[in-house]
C-alpha cells in the first residue's frame, strides 16, 4: 500500500469499538482499491493515548481514538462540553451539534492550534453510568462516595460538584479497589464496566447516564496534510460509515453487557423523570461555578444548546 | 574533610536530587492514603505528581547508579576473550555507551521541543511537561560523566548491601 | 519483516553478549531503529523510554525497594531473620525456603515480580549469604520465587489478561490459586534436595525448646505484624497494593525509631541505595518497553503468530508450539506488553481448539514469567543480578536446575487443566 497509517485505540478486540474498526479497515482497503492501509493496535498495544496523540503532533502516521475531555487539553478547551455532566438529552441533540458550523470551527481551531484533526465524531463510545457498592439512586447519595473517574481536571471538577469524592486511580487497579471497598464506586458506560467484570464486585447500577460519551478518530494534521483529497476522502467517509456500524453494535452490547450484571446479581435503577431532573440540577453547579475556570468561551453552554436545536 | 570526601559529595548531588524525589513520592503517595481513607476526601493530583515525580528519580540517579556498580551487564562472553580483545572490546563498549546516551539526550531536547511549540501542561495541577521532563537531557550528559569517572579512572563508591548480624558486630569489636 | 529490525535484533544480543550495560544495549538497539527506519523521529524514542520509564503501575518497584532497604537499616529485617533463623534451624535450606513462602504470602499484593525479587533482593540475600549460602544461590531463589507472584491473587497480569480478553477476573483470579501453589510447593521441595547437596544443612538436629522460641519470636513481633498490616490493609480497601509499599516504608520507619537503629545518616544511605537500585531496575524496564513497542509496531510477534497458529491443526501440538513461542517471546517482550500484543491473537484460537480459556490464560502467564528468567533478556535475571551484584554467569550456571524444574511445572500445567480449572468448577 502507497499509505499505511497505524491505528492505536485502548478497547479489547471483542468490544463494538474494535469491530468497527475493522471495518473502517475494511472500508478503507476496498475504497482505495488496496492504496491505503490501515493496522490495527486493539488494547493500547501501540501506546497510551496521551503518547499516541504526541506521536501525531511529531507528524507520525498515527490514528488514536480521544474524547472531549482529552481534546480540551490540546489548545481547544471548548471540547471538554462533550464530556461535561448532563450536557445532551439525547444522542440525536449531540448529532446535531456534531454537524454544526459550531462544531466545523472547532475541529478547525483544533487543527490549528493543537496540530490535531478530527476525522470522525460520530461514534458512540456509551451512556457512562455510575457502578458502585452502595446504592445510589439520588445525586445526594454521592456523598461520601469515593468514585474513581478519568483522570483530568475536568472530571475531577464535575464530579465533585456533583457532590461525589472523586478520584483518578489506574483503571487496572479498580477490581481490586472496588473489592477491598478502597473506593466505592467507577463510572463508565455498561459495555466497559461489564468488560472489566466489575460486576463481580460492586452491585449497584444506577443509569444517570451523566455523559453520552461519543469518541472522536483523530489524527496529527501535519500527517493529514500530507494526503492527497482523495485519500482524505477516503479516510474520513470509511470513518464515518464504520461509526454507524459502531453504532448499530453498541445497542446489543449494551444489551449484553446489562444481561452480564444481572445475572451477577447487580441491581439496576432506571431513573423516573423526577430523579432523572434531580440529577440535571445537580449538575448545574459545574456550569455555573466552575466551567469557566476551566478556560471555556464566554457563553459555551448556550451556544451548543443552540447548536442542538433541531 | 579529605579532599575525596568532598569529591565524593559534590558528585553526589545526584543522589540528593533523587532522594528528594523519593521521599516526595512516598509522602505524596502515602498522604493521599490518609486523604482517601481517613478524611475521605481524595486528592485528584496524586497520579499526576507520581508520574512526574518518578522520573526525576529515575534520571536523577540513573548516573549515580553507575557509581555504585547497580548497573547489571552479562559479562559471560567477555570474561572468555584473552586481555588484549577486552581491551578492544572495552573501547567498542565505551564508544557504543558514549554514543547511545547521547542519542538519548538529543532525542529528549527533540521531545522538549515538542512541549515547548504546544505548551501542554499537566491536566489537574497545570504543571508544564518542560519542567517535569527537563531532567532527562541533563541526565544523560551526567551518565556519561559518570561512566567515564567509573570505566576509564576507575572510581567507585561501594555501597554496603550486607546488614552486619549482631555476632558480627560483635567480632568486629573484639578485633578491634 | 523490516531488514532494520532485525539488524537492531542482532545487534543488541551482540551487544548483550559483549558487556554492555543492559540498559544502554537495549537502548541502542532501539536508537539504530529510530535512526534508520524511514518515517520514525528521535522525539518518539525519548518520548517511548521516558513513558515506560514513568507507568504508574510499575510504582511498586521503587517503593518496594525503599521497604525492602529501610527494613535493613532499622532492624526490622534482622529482627525477623533471627526469629525465622530459629524456627527453620532444623529445615534443610531454611532461610531459602523462607524467601520462597514470602514471595507467596505476599505475592500477589506487589503484583509485579520484579517489585517483589528487588525487595526480597534487599531484604534477604545478605541474611541468607551471612548464613553461609552462596551469592549465586540466593539470587536464582529470590528470582524463581518472584516468579509465584504473577500467578497469585490479585496479581495485575491476571487483571490485564481477563479485560484484553473479557473473561473473569474473578474466576482468573481463583484459576490462579493451584499453580502458584503447585509452583511454590515444587519450588520448596526442589530447594530442600539442593540444600541437602550443597550442605546447607539443618543447624540443629535436637528439638528446640519452647522457651528459646519464644526467646526469638518475641523481638520479631512488631516486623512480623508488617506482612499482616500490609495483606490485611489491602484486604480490608484501606489502600492500594501500590501504596502498601509506603504503607511498609513508613512502618518501617517507625520501628527504627522505636528501636534506636535508625540514624540521620542511615537514612541518607538508605535513601541512596534506594534511588540508585530503582534507576538500574526502571532504565532496563523503560529500556526494554522502548523495544518492546518496536517489535510490536512492526508486526513481528503478531506475524510470528499468524505464520505459527496458521501451521497447526492438533490442540497438544498448538499448546506446546504455545510454551516455546511464549517463553522465546518473555524474553525480550516484558510480559505484560506481551499478553496485550499477542494474547487477543492467541487466546481466540485456543478456544477454537477447545482449549478451556482460563486454562490457557495460566498457561500463557506462566510462560512470559518464565521468559523473564531466562537468558538473554530476561528482566527478572537482570534486576535481581544488577541488586545483589551477582554475576550473570554465576546466576545462569545455578539456574540450570531450575529451568529443568520449571519446565516440568510448565508441562504439568499445559497437559493437566484441573490444575487451574478445579477450584474454579468449586467455586463457581
Ligand atoms: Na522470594
Ligand atoms: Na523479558
Amino acid at each position: 500500500a502507497d499509505v499505511e497509517i497505524n491505528v492505536g485505540f485502548e478497547n479489547a478486540v471483542t468490544e463494538p469499538c474494535s469491530i468497527a474498526v475493522e471495518k473502517w479497515a475494511e472500508l478503507v482497503d476496498e475504497k482505495s482499491n488496496g492504496t491505503m492501509k490501515l493496522n490495527t493496535f486493539p488494547n493500547s498495544g501501540l501506546g497510551k493515548k496521551v503518547d499516541l496523540i504526541d506521536q501525531m503532533v511529531m507528524g507520525q502516521n498515527v490514528i488514536t481514538v480521544a474524547d472531549g475531555a482529552f481534546l480540551a487539553e490540546y489548545g481547544v478547551p471548548d471540547f471538554g462540553i462533550f464530556y461535561a455532566p448532563f450536557m445532551f438529552d439525547s444522542w440525536d441533540e449531540e448529532w446535531r451539534v456534531v454537524d454544526s458550523d459550531w462544531y466545523q470551527g472547532l475541529c478547525d481551531e483544533l487543527a490549528e492550534k493543537g496540530r490535531i484533526r478530527v476525522l470522525a465524531s460520530n461514534w458512540i463510545y456509551g451512556a457512562r453510568d455510575i457502578l458502585s457498592t452502595k446504592k445510589v439512586v439520588l445525586p445526594e447519595d454521592l456523598d461520601s462516595l469515593k468514585l474513581r473517574v478519568s483522570s483530568n481536571d475536568l472530571s475531577i471538577t464535575s464530579f465533585t460538584d456533583l457532590g461525589a469524592n472523586a478520584l483518578g486511580m489506574d483503571m487496572g487497579d479498580v477490581y481490586q479497589a472496588l473489592q477491598a471497598g478502597t473506593i466505592d464506586a467507577v463510572e463508565n458506560p455498561i459495555t466497559s464496566l461489564a468488560n472489566r467484570s466489575f460486576q463481580e464486585v460492586a452491585k449497584y447500577l444506577v443509569k444517570d447516564e451523566h455523559i453520552l460519551a461519543t469518541s472522536m478518530w483523530i489524527c496529527g494534521e501535519d500527517f493529514y496534510s500530507t494526503l492527497t483529497d482523495e485519500q482524505k476522502q477516503i479516510l474520513t467517509e470509511s470513518a464515518e460509515e464504520a461509526g454507524l456500524v459502531n453504532n448499530d453494535l453498541y445497542d446489543q452490547a449494551t444489551e449484553e453487557a446489562e444481561q452480564l450484571l444481572v445475572d451477577a446479581g447487580v441491581e439496576i435503577t432506571e431513573l423516573t423523570d423526577e430523579q432523572k431532573a434531580a440529577w440535571i440540577e445537580a449538575g448545574q453547579k459545574f456550569y455555573n461555578e466552575d466551567a469557566a475556570g476551566l478556560g471555556w468561551s464566554e457563553g459555551l453552554y448556550d451556544t451548543v444548546k443552540a447548536a442542538g436545536q433541531e | 574533610m579529605k579532599k575525596t570526601d568532598k569529591k565524593a559529595m559534590l558528585l553526589n548531588i545526584d543522589v540528593v536530587i533523587a532522594s528528594v524525589a523519593m521521599c516526595a513520592l512516598v509522602l505524596a503517595t502515602f498522604a493521599g492514603v490518609i486523604a482517601r481513607y481517613i478524611l475521605s476526601k481524595p486528592f485528584g493530583w496524586t497520579e499526576e505528581v507520581q508520574a512526574s515525580l518518578i522520573v526525576w528519580v529515575i534520571f536523577g540517579a540513573a548516573g549515580a547508579a553507575f557509581r555504585t556498580g547497580n548497573h547489571a551487564a552479562i559479562e559471560i562472553f567477555y570474561d572468555m576473550f584473552p586481555a588484549a580483545i577486552r581491551k578492544i572490546l572495552n573501547v567498542i563498549i565505551l564508544a557504543i555507551t558514549v554514543i547511545t546516551i547521547c542519542y538519548l539526550g538529543y532525542a529528549s531536547l527533540e521531545y522538549l521541543k515538542l512541549f515547548a511549540t504546544t505548551g501542554r501542561k499537566t491536566s489537574v495541577l497545570h504543571w508544564s511537561y518542560i519542567t517535569i521532563y527537563c531532567i532527562v537531557p541533563i541526565s544523560c550528559l551526567w551518565q556519561i560523566f559518570n561512566f567515564v569517572l567509573t570505566t576509564i579512572f576507575g572510581y567507585s563508591e561501594q555501597e554496603t548491601i550486607e546488614s552486619i548480624t549482631d555476632e558480627e558486630f560483635e567480632e568486629a569489636k573484639k578485633k578491634g | 519483516m523490516k531488514t532494520v529490525v532485525i539488524i537492531s535484533a542482532i545487534c543488541l544480543l551482540i551487544m548483550l553478549f559483549m558487556k554492555v550495560q543492559v540498559y544502554v544495549a537495549v537502548l541502542a538497539a532501539s536508537a539504530i531503529y529510530f535512526i534508520f527506519a524511514e518515517g520514525t523521529n528521535p522525539a518518539m524514542f525519548a518520548q517511548l523510554t521516558i513513558s515506560g520509564a514513568s507507568g504508574i503501575s510499575l510504582l511498586a518497584i521503587p517503593f518496594f525497594v525503599m521497604a525492602g532497604v529501610f527494613m535493613n537499616y532499622t532492624g526490622v529485617t534482622r529482627r525477623i531473620m533471627e526469629c525465622c533463623s530459629v524456627l527453620t534451624s532444623r529445615m534443610y535450606g531454611g532461610l531459602a525456603q523462607v524467601n520462597i513462602l514470602l514471595s507467596t504470602l505476599m505475592g500477589g499484593l506487589s503484583g509485579s515480580s520484579l517489585a517483589d525479587a528487588a525487595m526480597e533482593c534487599k531484604m534477604l540475600v545478605p541474611p541468607m549469604e551471612a548464613e553461609g549460602y552462596t551469592k549465586a544461590f540466593s539470587t536464582v531463589i529470590t528470582a524463581a520465587s518472584g516468579m509465584i507472584v504473577p500467578l497469585i491473587p490479585p496479581g495485575t497480569g491476571l487483571i490485564i489478561y481477563a479485560c484484553i480478553n473479557n473473561i473473569s477476573v474473578g474466576k482468573l483470579f481463583v484459576a490462579g490459586i493451584g499453580p502458584g501453589l503447585v509452583l511454590s510447593v515444587t519450588l520448596m521441595i526442589f530447594t530442600r534436595f539442593v540444600a541437602k547437596n550443597r550442605g546447607y544443612m539443618p543447624k540443629r538436629t535436637e528439638k528446640i525448646p519452647a522457651s528459646e522460641k519464644i526467646a526469638a519470636i518475641k523481638p520479631a513481633i512488631l516486623p512480623m505484624l508488617l506482612p499482616i498490616i500490609i495483606i490485611g490493609g489491602v484486604r480490608i480497601g484501606i489502600f492500594t497494593a501500590t501504596e502498601a509499599g509506603t504503607v511498609a516504608i513508613v512502618y518501617s520507619l517507625l520501628l527504627g525509631i522505636l528501636y534506636h537503629e535508625m540514624k540521620a545518616s542511615d537514612f541518607l544511605k538508605g535513601c541512596k541505595e534506594t534511588v540508585t537500585t530503582t534507576a538500574s531496575i526502571m532504565m532496563i524496564v523503560a529500556a526494554a518497553s522502548c523495544f518492546s513497542w518496536i517489535l510490536t509496531k512492526e508486526q513481528i510477534p503478531q506475524t510470528m503468530a499468524a505464520w505459527m497458529t496458521g501451521h497447526i491443526a492438533n490442540k497438544y501440538i498448538f499448546l506446546i508450539i504455545c510454551n516455546i513461542f511464549l517463553i522465546v517471546v518473555g524474553m525480550f517482550i516484558e510480559g505484560n506488553a506481551s499478553m496485550i500484543v499477542l494474547g487477543p491473537l492467541l487466546h481466540p484460537i485456543a478456544v477454537a481448539f477447545g482449549i478451556d480459556p482460563i486454562h490457557f490464560a495460566m498457561v500463557y502467564i506462566f510462560n512470559c514469567t518464565i521468559g523473564a528468567f531466562t537468558p538473554p533478556m530476561g528482566t527478572l535475571m537482570f534486576v535481581t543480578c544488577g541488586i545483589t551484584k551477582c554475576p550473570t554467569k554465576e546466576f545462569i550456571k545455578e539456574a540450570i536446575p531450575f529451568y529443568i524444574l520449571f519446565a516440568v511445572d510448565m508441562l504439568v500445567l499445559t497437559y493437566f487443566p484441573p490444575l487451574t480449572t478445579f477450584l474454579v468448577d468449586l467455586v463457581y
